[in-house]
């Protein structure tokens, strides 16, 4: 049987459960909450809380994405303000072209691997 | 999940070490897979889908350009985020729109009510989702990052620049809030 830390001392886990429900919790951090949840009422009812807010998170999130409010990026267009506005090939070679350009006026050498983690 | 999002987090740390090096298919490959959240995520911050865009092309120039100095103590993901966040905050105080209501984040009057998770679960997913998208955007920003895209309280701190406790707070008083935003509509409705 698992051991439950939270209610041994006499804690609720309220702060672990979204956590707990986006997955970030480890194993068994998370066994402790399920465990610590099966007998408390209020951590219980708190979780269901959590459980309506992200499926509602995600609704608010899709409902944004499904609406592309084209309207505004070719207004943003047509008055100049949106010239980078452009497929996703270009940006990339763009930024490419643009920095590369950048790092060799600078006479930056180019960075190698074993530079990166000594920042 | 957790597994997947670790290998996630491990390969986005090897495409900026390769971005660093210089390499044109890393980013393109960043560039690829990261595009969809974080233009949802800009899209949160700004609501403006012109801008949301043209800020995330801004975010790859900068990654582009930032590679070499990501550390690896956040991870890459919080990284990315971490830019993306930066970049909406000036380019919107640049066109003067207001980017957060500090004031209104971390206060909570005393006597606040704890919510009321009843309501919450009896509240349909789309009248919550209204509640959700009337919040202040730091509270909206908090519980999108943390339920549609699954980051960590650390990834989140990271993210916005704050300890976090001060994260598990603001969780707690975005839920707090969307209580309170719901018991009003109820009684609008009576």
């Amino acid at each position: 049987m698992t051991e439950n830390h939270f209610a041994d001392a006499g804690l609720h886990v309220s702060d672990l459960l979204p956590a707990y429900l986006n997955g970030a919790l480890s194993h068994a951090e998370a066994v402790e909450v399920e465990a610590h949840v099966a007998d408390c009422d209020a951590c219980r009812r708190e979780l269901a809380g959590w459980r309506a807010i992200a499926s509602a998170a995600q609704f608010s999130m899709d409902r944004i994405e499904r609406s592309p409010d084209i309207g505004t990026a070719q207004k943003r267009r047509s008055r100049g303000h949106g010239k980078r506005f452009v497929g996703k090939d270009v940006i990339v070679k763009s930024t490419i072209a643009v920095q590369d350009e950048s790092r060799s006026s600078e006479g930056k050498p180019p960075q190698t691997k074993g530079s990166l983690l000594k920042h | 999940m957790r597994e997947a999002s670790l290998q996630a987090a491990e390969h986005s740390g090897e495409l900026i070490e390769r971005i660093a090096a210089g390499d044109h298919d890393a980013l393109q490959e960043l560039y690829e897979s990261h595009r969809a959240p974080l233009l949802g995520y800009l899209r949160v911050l700004t609501s403006d889908f012109g801008l949301a865009e043209e800020i995330l092309q801004d975010v790859l120039f900068a990654a582009w350009n930032g590679a070499d100095r990501f550390s690896g103590e956040s991870s890459a993901r919080a990284w990315l985020y971490g830019i993306a966040r930066r970049r909406a905050r000036d380019a919107m105080r640049k066109r003067r729109i207001q980017f957060v209501d500090l004031a209104s984040i971390e206060h909570v009057p005393a006597g606040d009510p704890e919510p009321d998770d009843v309501a919450l679960v009896n509240a349909g997913i789309e009248e919550l989702a209204d509640a959700i998208d009337r919040l202040s955007t730091v509270h909206r920003e908090a519980l999108i990052l943390t339920f549609v895209h699954g980051l960590s309280y650390q990834e989140l701190a990271d993210v916005v620049g704050v300890p976090v406790g001060t994260v598990k707070s603001r969780l707690s008083n975005a839920k707090r809030a969307l209580g309170k935003l719901l018991k009003k509509s109820d009684e609008a409705d009576r």
